[in-house]
């Protein structure tokens, strides 16, 4: 097992920066999330890696070796491929055990290993069976088990559980966590999918235009966006752009003030002076609405009035959009509505929301 | 899949696959490129000066001009005579179902299966002055001069230069080669994404002006492919008009100049240039016009739902009658061949009065040496085709080697290069060194046959290579494979199936070849098969019973090998019938 670090790592396409100056540091038995919308260059990065793409610039190190000159097949990664790259003309058996033979192992250790992974992925019983009479998931343990049959000193999954349908994904996403606790393997894994990285990841890397955005722990990610694209892109962010007019250092609050004229309280961060332009960002589940009237004062909150534009009922939330007296659209999740009035579209309301709830983003 | 990205450093670059690269362009550079350039070089000089002398002396030749200006009229009549009978079976057969349609359509393509100058041999059993069909209608007393079915021509002339609208030889070549219209029609009609029309059904166009207005330029790109290559076959066709004993079409022409010249006469040569020049620049054209088509494969997610009516009462009737006529005139060289073969005697009957098995002991005993060499040059073809075939089919897929694209055109090269040029090409090439084609003929005939089959070869294992997912290699080069041990466990085993239906395909066509054999063959103990036929059939003693009885067993070798590659391609055939 070895810890993995990527320096400036740097990826070309034709005159596309797929990849730009990217660091991260991925310590021994963690696993890293690469999180970003398609086109990122986080699959760019991951082919890196695992030697597909050479690098234009930059060095990958595996521990304390250089990676780059090595060719793909001497890393010793283990890979995923988001459509499995199951060989149909081997037994689920045949391809586990290719790797193991490609090693020349000797016969019973190697069926002893195979085995193992077989255990370790509950796959037990299908060793004999051709990858086209597996369904999904089946096929997605496979590729799993042959990845990690090898030992590899880094494990690598692109998109695993994008081709699965929506109740499989979170039972597998958990499986691979679970798994990869237990061998304890250094894991980077290329999503899209923003819950799937915050469920699964020890340390996740956001990454838009080829470029990091954000490198955090899932809780630090989610409540500390440090831009608007990492606010944007996990979860669901409203922006209230302004100045900051007051600081507050004992309360650790700052006072934004919009171009139309609110006040809004907001965390106090490091960095953050007067009239500075800042985006106030305030997650949907973190507002309250309430009928129009004078709320915020009363509970010592943020205020801001609109009118109710469309109201999605979802069960275990109402999801509302309000539009503010200026314009814009605010949405608001409540949630567990059960007891609560729910608001119909046209209706006036004031919504309510706490400045510790409020994050400022330097523009 | 082609990567957006710059070419590798030397230091990057697969060695491996660059050495494989190189020798296979060697050899299409040194058997295919060089003897045609010294050919088209010879044209053009006179006593080494830069000369259009060859080319005044051709056209001021009042015989040349009309074998030109036939052959041209010739291949066209017989795009339109393929056309009216392929289109119309290819839509048929794709949108309407009906009780035998399996039948119908595994008769459709017989054609594809007899050497185009068997096929004459066995419509002039059946067509000519005294064969079946007029014999019969004599008997009947319908007429009383036999029609010239396959002799029938019109003559005209252009600009003082007389010409043949020669109709019996345009029949015979439409019931030849209408299955590459139509098999190339149907592919391109089935891939029509049902969507699509769908949507212009729903916008409220129907019947004809939606298969005007939709389904035709969609269907297009294919059934231009199918008319380009009927349109070079028959131009440079030679069994046919040696069967038929027609003499002035140019492929004819260059035949009889090479003979009597001992293959080395500029005419000869500029025939050559003419012939090859014509296809070239056909092909070419398709591919630019091909170019800017690409739409007819932008699709996403084809729907499921196929558009196939089941077809009632008049509509049906009139498809039986059509396709029942087709298949009986498709059917008729098969008939004709496999009845004379088997016939001691058949003269002023309309079937053979007595039958024997003499005629196969014959081909047994005499004619042994031309069915070994068939099956020994071509079984040689099908392993260099094989080979060479699956390492162009994964370069040109999976490689960045700069210059690739120049093998991709050479190795599609040959469809587009008649064949009595490659021999005139050989002679002109080789004659008086140690590949002379007089004394090496076995030789130098498997390397012009693996050149001019190659193409079959490549394009399935092109194909096939797009079929495998570039994550099969990945995946194994990540758990550790080396390049050569991936390319052997994982991509070889998985490209086999295509590659050696292609490489059938490749051994099918080498046993029907025609003109380069005839030109190159200058010995008979070195002889194919093909050049047997021919050479039975001018032999009195044997006469064309023998030739009929030899033509039959090609019919079966072919049936059965062809057979299999359907087995494995599929619907996919059509697209190995095609050009550019």
């Amino acid at each position: 097992m070895v810890d993995v670090r990527l320096k400036d790592l740097t990826k070309r396409f034709g005159d596309t920066l797929a990849v730009d100056r990217v660091n991260v540091h991925i310590a021994e038995g963690e696993l890293c999330t690469l999180l970003g919308p398609s086109g990122c260059g986080k699959t760019t990065t991951l082919r890196c890696v695992a030697g597909f793409y050479t690098p234009d610039e930059g060095e990958i190190y595996f521990g304390e070796k250089l990676v780059n000159p090595i060719p793909s097949f001497k890393r010793n990664t283990g890979m995923v491929f988001q459509n499995y790259a199951l060989w149909p003309h081997m037994t689920v058996f045949d391809n586990i055990a290719y790797g193991l033979k490609i090693r020349r192992m000797a016969r019973g250790e190697l069926k002893e290993k195979v085995a193992y992974v077989l255990e370790l992925t509950h796959l037990g019983g299908l060793e004999d069976r051709w990858p086209s009479q597996l369904s999904g998931g089946q096929q997605q343990r496979v590729a799993l088990a042959r990845a990690l049959v090898i030992e590899p000193d880094v494990l690598l999954l692109d998109e695993p559980l994008s081709n699965l349908d929506a109740k499989l994904r979170v039972e597998m996403r958990v499986e691979i966590k679970s798994i990869q606790k237990r061998l304890k393997t250094t894991t980077i894994y290329v999503t899209h999918d923003q819950e799937e990285a915050l469920s699964i990841s020890d340390k996740l890397v956001v990454m838009n235009q080829g470029r990091i955005q954000q490198v955090g722990g899932p809780r630090q990610v989610y409540e500390s966006p440090a831009n608007q694209f990492v606010a944007d892109f996990i979860g669901i962010a409203n922006f209230i752009e302004g100045s900051i007019s007051e600081i507050d250092e004992e309360k650790v609050l700052a006072v934004v003030k919009t171009e139309h004229g609110f006040r809004i309280e907001a965390m106090l961060e490091e960095g953050i002076t007067r009239d500075m332009k800042v985006l106030a960002s305030v997650r949907p589940e973190a507002l309250s609405v309430y009928p129009r009237g004078n709320v915020g004062a009363a509970l010592g909150m943020n205020q801001i009035d609109g009118v109710v534009r469309l109201t999605t009922y979802l069960g275990d939330v109402v999801r509302y959009e309000v539009e503010t007296q200026w314009g814009a659209t605010i949405r608001a999740d409540v949630y567990n509505p059960r007891h609560a009035h729910i608001f119909g579209e046209k209706e006036e309301v004031s919504i309510a929301f706490k400045g510790e709830d409020t994050k400022l983003i330097r523009l | 899949m082609r990567f957006p990205q710059r070419w590798p450093s030397l230091r990057s670059l697969d060695w491996g696959a660059f050495m494989v690269f190189a020798v296979a362009l060697f050899l299409l550079l040194f058997f295919m490129v060089y003897p045609i350039v010294l050919v088209v070089v010879d044209a053009f000089q006179v006593e080494g000066a830069f000369s259009l002398h060859h080319f005044t002396v051709f056209w001021s030749n009042r015989f040349y001009r009309t074998g030109l200006i036939n052959s041209l009229v010739l291949a066209s009549l017989s795009v339109l005579g393929t056309t009216i009978a392929g289109v119309p079976l290819a839509y048929i057969m794709v949108r309407y179902d009906f009780p035998g349609k399996k039948w119908f359509n595994a008769f459709s393509i017989i054609p594809m299966i007899v050497p185009p100058f068997v096929g004459a041999l066995g419509l002039r059993w059946v067509l000519g002055k005294a064969g079946m069909v007029n014999l019969l209608l004599q008997d009947l007393n319908l007429i009383r001069e036999p029609i010239p079915f396959l002799f029938y021509r019109i003559s005209s002339n252009l600009f003082g230069t007389p010409f043949d609208f020669h109709l019996g030889l345009v029949l015979v070549e439409t019931l030849h080669l209408y299955p590459i219209i139509y098999l190339n029609t149907a592919a391109a009609l089935a891939n029509i994404d049902p969507s699509l029309e769908e949507q212009a059904e729903n916008l409220g166009a129907s019947g004809f002006r939606l298969f005007r207005t939709v389904t035709l330029p969609l269907m297009q790109p294919g059934y231009i492919a199918g008319a380009v290559l009927v349109f070079i076959w028959v131009l440079t066709d030679l069994g046919t008009p040696l069967i038929i004993g027609y003499q002035h079409v140019i492929a004819h022409q260059l035949f009889s100049v090479a003979l009597a010249s001992y293959y080395q006469s500029p005419i000869a040569y500029v025939m050559s240039v003419i012939m090859t020049a014509i296809s070239l620049s056909l092909v070419a054209l398709y591919r630019r016009y091909i170019g800017r088509r690409e739409y007819a494969k932008i699709q996403s997610g084809m729907s499921v739902s196929r558009r196939t009516t089941r077809i009632h009462s008049i509509k049906l009737g009139v498809c039986y009658v059509f396709l029942t006529l087709l298949i009986l005139a498709a059917l008729s060289p098969h008939i004709g061949i496999f009845l004379a073969a088997f016939t001691r005697e058949w003269s002023r009957t309309v079937l053979p009065s007595s039958y024997t098995l003499e005629n196969f002991t014959l081909v047994f005993s005499g004619g042994l040496d031309y069915v070994k060499n068939s099956f020994l040059y071509c079984t040689i073809v099908f392993l260099a085709n094989v080979s060479l075939g699956a390492a162009v089919g994964y370069i040109l897929v999976r490689k960045r080697i700069p210059g690739k694209e120049i093998l991709d055109y050479l190795s599609m090269l040959p469809l587009a290069i008649p064949g009595l040029v490659i021999g005139i090409g050989y002679w002109r090439a080789w004659l008086g060194t140690v590949l002379d084609p007089f004394y090496m003929t076995a030789l130098v005939l498997t390397i012009s046959l693996s050149m001019r089959r190659l193409p079959f070869t490549v394009r399935a294992a092109y194909a096939g290579m797009l079929q495998i997912p570039n994550e099969y290699e990945e995946a194994s080069l990540n758990v550790g494979a080396p390049r050569w041990r991936t390319f052997l466990s994982i991509t070889l085993p998985l490209l086999l199936a295509s590659v050696i239906a292609g490489g059938i395909l490749s051994f099918t066509y080498a046993m029907l070849e025609v003109s380069t054999t005839l030109i190159l063959v200058a010995r008979a103990e070195q002889a194919t098969m093909t050049w047997g036929i021919f050479h039975y059939s001018n032999d009195p003693r044997h006469g064309w019973n023998v030739s009929s009885a030899m033509g039959a067993l090609l019919i079966i070798f072919v049936a059965l090998s062809l057979t299999i590659v359907s087995k494995v391609f599929g619907k996919q055939m059509g697209a190995l019938f095609r050009v550019g």
